[in-house]
């Protein structure tokens, strides 16, 4: 398909395919979407089978990365910074 | 002014205790990037005190058209990706791969499948730390620097594309990216 046609389409509010759905993942996900384009990807995805466990994996993805270990950082690493930095100033 | 207040005109006239009020307010974030990014401690406190020390250093190259900590971070990020370069420790996927673990089309539709993953092994939180760990620390490093920002510390996309000097845009699609090549190499433990 065309980018004329892809856009006619977009412009003309026709249901989205999966990959389409794919590509705004991000935009959802961030709460980016316009209104019109968020109301027919989550019509695709209340009527797609496969798109809706694709995001399911894809939004366990970004759940269990955000969930990754805790780092803390030791205080005598901020002490030797402070100190590093008084000697080469 | 508050005591932990930072006076930016007196910092960026170079006023040492300012300087320090930044260090001491940014070093926690800045260090847990950069150990992200590195996977080793000592040689994350180096990169870091490099970082504010060229940061101090370069403060009249600070042009402002930035906040001064996306600055910082650019700074940080830039000296951990080359000591990356210098020392490279784990074997990371390339680019090819990356393209491989995306999902494939044809006229429009996923050409697979997909199961749910099994809620067993995603409660079971020792092991999948470790597998998430290890898939993080394979992606190659710019898609690796975008998912600490975005994901993990969860900076804005603005933010995060600001620090890594491109588009909004840019670092949306790479984030997509990563997290689809993650979603990929995470399918085979978690289905």
């Amino acid at each position: 398909m065309s980018i004329l046609a892809k856009i006619k389409r977009f412009v003309r509010g026709e249901p989205l395919s999966c990959q389409e759905v794919n590509r705004f993942l991000v935009d959802y996900l961030e709460g980016s979407m316009d209104e019109r384009t968020q109301a027919r990807f989550e019509k695709h995805l209340e009527n797609c089978g496969c798109c809706e466990q694709f995001f399911e994996q894809y939004r366990n993805t970004v759940a269990v990365v955000r969930a990754d270990e805790e780092i803390d950082i030791p205080d005598e690493v901020v002490e030797r910074t402070m100190d590093f930095l008084k000697r080469h100033y | 002014m508050k005591p932990d207040e930072i006076d930016m005109e007196r910092l960026l006239q170079g006023d040492k205790e300012e300087f320090g009020k930044m260090v001491q307010r940014e070093s926690p974030r800045l260090f847990r990037v950069i150990v992200r990014m590195l996977r080793d401690d000592d040689e994350a406190e180096s990169v870091m005190q490099e970082a504010f020390l060229q940061a101090y250093k370069g403060l009249d190259s600070f042009r402002g058209d930035s906040k001064f900590t996306t600055w910082l971070y650019a700074i940080g990020i830039n000296l951990a990706k080359a000591s990356l370069r210098k020392n490279k420790r784990v074997s990371q996927y390339e680019e090819d791969d990356i393209e491989r673990m995306q999902p494939a089309f044809s006229k429009g539709m996923y050409v697979e499948s997909f199961d749910t993953w099994d809620p067993s092994k995603l409660a079971e939180r020792e092991q999948r730390k470790r597998i998430v760990h290890d898939a993080i620390d394979r992606l190659p490093t710019d898609y690796r620097t975008i998912v600490i920002l975005r994901d993990i510390e969860e900076l804005s996309t603005a933010e995060a594309a600001a620090i890594l000097d491109i588009t909004e845009g840019a670092a949306r699609v790479r984030l997509h990216r990563a997290r689809q090549a993650l979603r990929s190499i995470l399918h085979e433990y978690f289905s």
